[in-house]
């Protein structure tokens, strides 16, 4: 293990330079991440802690449910933590250089796959101690424990993420190895998710939890609650033990302490045998696979190319070029679509939870609610999309720069671009989510605005921040969205978000419950539109302008 | 010191290395030429062990790297045309990373650390961190790296792109001496001349083919009726 101890001591040595790294980034960029997560330690918390108070005020039913609510939440995040592994440590190994670097170097395969295994139990488990934390937090705070859960906590969280990632990285050992990654094998994926969506959104129709109908079962509302008690599962261990010793049980919490830890160990045994035997032959496998695709003709959905309207002009060309390099790249569309997909995924699904026969109240806070989850699913695209356009245009911009056109033509197309794609999805589902709902064709028309306004907001933020903090030096993309620019943008974004739909819910919210009259309410709405067109106007036409000018006077 | 037995290597349809049989003696600096994908890289991925073949031996130095990789590895040293480096460390924390990886004595290592850092013009960016070092600076530290533990055979790959011309004859100069001292140099390279100027022989490859090896003198007598090694480039490897 030589080469385990060293690997681990460059790591830790990068270390000592985290101070000098994080300087680098703009304080506003680390004000607003501190804020944030501050802000979802405390929200997480407050939930969990006013739940556990809640369930306290059930009496018996309380009691008995909490263990069981602990186990269905630990069951919940191996799941995460075991795709999480699985993914981190397919890029961690496969993907990574370093991997390549490792491998000419003097290291056993066995050691390689050690340190891989670390590293990607660290990547893959910070979001897992973001939710722990305030869970746990949450609960000592209820039970008046002392901070020594804590410790307990620690002490099994660790074997714990170890275990799952490992179990993710098994799995990616054996697909890289065995899985038939051919057209076949997309084929039978797509079709595989496409049947587990249908059969979703049929139970889904057929169940129809009515909350006005019949006694609750909550095995039925809860899936998985009886299956997370089960003895046999990590997540058990963990829930259990933690709860053993917060009743001061202290041998059971021992016992499954050591079951936990004598399972980790046996995960990393397996880990270092089956990562010998099988992750090279993988890796070749891989490296075969990146040589045959090379011959592959170059076309994403090359049917959809075909309808995309031509064109003579400048103008044209960036459009057909942006569209086909979107289209090319799996990891733009698949965002795009997996962000609007699950919104579109329960949106349609909004009858099927009986959300529709709630009174009036309730149906426009689920509606306004929905339209602030579909605003900030567009705000955060149009971060990841929009805002980096101009930068990712990169050194080919001396294109621009020799060719008959401007720059600030070639910015307009990238704003009515990101507006259209915003537009048109974006409405899709605001109608969606009011039709589902039921909703009174004054709110489903006062939605289309808001989101028509806030498109408008987004894209015009997103372009014209985006020509001001423009970065032509060739970075990575999520250097760009992360900088100052970037940073900016977001807060803004969500700023515009919130500007946008906050003062119509208010509204709605007040003629629904009855505290408005109509004639307030029309007076109320055409106040608010007027602040909407204000706030769009501001946050659409001022960034397009001053871009504009930062354009203008920019040496290339 | 370097001895390829009918190394075969397939991607699909494509047969990146075809039948290819080589021996590069001790102390010889030997340059691989061949057009964009003739094989080249694959060939030196195969002997480091980050490829492997579908057939056919590798030997370095006595050692059979297919079998016992790790071993052969150490006697090693390559230099890929994009290397990796960590960004995060500094140059002297990087140089010592390698001495650990190799097993170098520590005092051992702390000496020829300096004397390395000293030969590629770096004792000023020791303290830095290589993220913040511009392309020539970081093929220096990737350099002083890789021959700290004095392997008997280095493999290099295009090391010259993007080098300014001291960097260049930094390290001509060094892999000439090098070979003086007994190691043993394979290299690709695109840049002609510094193949006729530097390499002690040279093995073209098309295809997959080692189609010529030899010194530029019996290469360019016996195929050819110029002299310059570009002629007999072009005639060789044209379609």
């Amino acid at each position: 293990m030589h080469g385990l101890t060293i690997l681990t001591g460059k790591s830790l040595r990068s270390l000592k330079h985290a101070g000098e790294l994080a300087r680098e980034h703009s304080p506003l960029k680390v004000v607003v991440i501190s804020v944030f997560c501050i802000a979802w330690l405390w929200g997480l918390w407050a939930l969990f802690y006013h739940s556990f108070r809640f369930l306290h005020t059930l009496g018996g039913a309380g009691f008995f449910l909490i263990p069981r609510l602990f186990a269905l939440f630990f069951l919940g995040l191996s799941i995460m933590l075991m795709l999480s592994g699985a993914i981190t440590s397919f890029s961690a190994i496969y993907q990574s250089r370093e991997t390549r670097f490792l491998l000419s170097q003097p290291l056993t395969i066995r050691e390689i796959m050690y340190y891989k295994f670390l590293e990607s139990s660290l990547f893959s488990s910070w979001a897992f101690f973001f939710v722990i934390v305030p869970f746990i937090g949450a609960y000592a705070s209820y039970r008046g424990l002392s901070f020594s859960v804590a410790l307990w906590t620690i002490s099994f969280s660790v074997p714990f993420v170890m275990l799952c990632s490992g179990m993710g990285m098994l799995i990616t050992l054996c697909m890289v190895r065995w899985v038939p990654f051919g057209r076949k094998f997309w084929i039978v994926v797509i079709g595989g998710a496409a049947l587990i969506v249908t059969k979703v959104v049929i139970v889904g129709m057929e169940v129809q939890y009515s909350l006005y109908s019949g006694p609750l079962m909550l095995g039925k509302i809860i899936p998985g609650l009886e299956f997370s008690s089960s003895p046999l599962l990590p997540s058990w261990w963990i829930a259990e033990g933690v709860m053993s010793f917060t009743r001061e049980q202290w041998g059971r919490g021992v016992m499954l302490w050591m079951v936990m830890t004598s399972s980790m160990m046996m995960m990393c045994i397996l880990v270092g045998k089956v990562g010998e035997v099988i992750f090279f032959p993988g890796y070749q496998r891989m490296i075969g696979n990146v040589r045959l695709r090379k011959n592959i003709k170059p076309v994403m959905f090359g049917g959809l190319e075909r309808f995309i309207p031509t064109g003579p002009g400048d103008l044209c060309a960036f459009i057909m070029k942006d569209l086909r390099v979107f289209l090319r790249d799996p990891a733009q569309w698949s965002q795009f679509l997996i962000f609007f997909g699950l919104l579109g995924l329960y949106f349609s699904n909004i009858r099927s939870f009986g959300y529709d026969e709630l009174g009036g109240e309730w149906r426009n806070l689920v509606a306004f609610l929905n339209l602030f989850s579909l605003s900030a699913v567009m705000s955060s695209l149009a971060a990841r999309f929009t805002y980096p356009q101009l930068s990712m245009e990169g050194q080919s911009l001396w294109l621009v720069g020799l060719g008959p056109t401007t720059l600030s033509r070639v910015m307009m197309v990238k704003f009515f671009c990101a507006f259209l794609g915003l537009l048109v999805v974006g409405e899709a589902l605001a109608v969606t989510s009011c039709v589902m709902l039921g909703l009174s064709s004054l709110v489903t028309w006062n939605c289309v605005v808001i989101v028509f306004c806030t498109a408008l907001s987004l894209s015009g933020t997103a372009t014209g921040l985006g020509a001001i903090f423009m970065e032509l030096e060739v970075k990575p993309l999520a250097k760009i969205i992360s900088g100052f620019g970037g940073t900016l943008n977001l807060v803004l974004g969500l700023l515009a978000v919130l500007l946008s739909v906050c003062p119509s819910a208010v509204i709605f919210h007040f003629a629904s419950s009855g505290a408005l009259g109509p004639d307030a309410l029309h007076r109320l709405l055409i106040y608010g539109n007027l602040w909407l067109i204000v706030v769009t106007t501001l946050l659409s036409v001022v960034p397009l302008m001053m871009g504009r000018k930062a354009l203008m006077n920019r040496d290339f | 010191m370097i001895k390829l037995q009918n190394l075969n290597k397939r991607y699909g349809e494509l047969q990146a290395v075809d039948n290819l049989s080589l021996e590069v003696p001790s102390g010889e600096l030997f340059c691989f030429l061949g057009r964009n994908g003739a094989g080249k890289t694959t060939t030196i991925k195969m002997m480091t062990g980050l490829v492997r073949p579908d057939s056919g031996m590798i030997h370095l130095d006595g050692i059979d790297a297919m079998a016992d990789p790790v071993e052969a590895k150490r006697i090693m040293g390559y230099i890929p045309d994009m290397p990796y480096l960590y960004e995060r460390l500094t140059v002297v924390e990087f140089a010592q990373f390698s001495a650990e990886l190799y097993r170098m004595p520590r005092a051992q290592a702390r000496e020829d650390i300096d004397m390395f850092l000293e030969l590629f013009g770096l004792t000023e960016k020791r303290g830095a961190l290589i993220k913040d070092l511009s392309h020539g600076m970081r093929q220096r530290v990737i350099y002083a790296a890789t021959l700290l533990h004095k392997p008997k055979v280095l493999l290099v790959d295009e090391p010259f792109i993007g080098l300014d011309p001291h960097s260049i004859r930094l390290i001509k100069d060094l892999l000439k001496e090098r070979t003086r001292e007994g190691m043993t140099i394979l290299m690709t390279t695109h840049i002609l001349a510094i193949a006729e100027e530097i390499a002690d022989r040279i093995g073209i490859i098309d295809h997959g083919h080692l189609i010529a090896c030899g010194s530029l003198d019996e290469l360019t007598s016996d195929r050819c009726e110029s002299d310059r090694l570009e002629d007999l480039f072009l005639q060789l490897t044209m379609d």
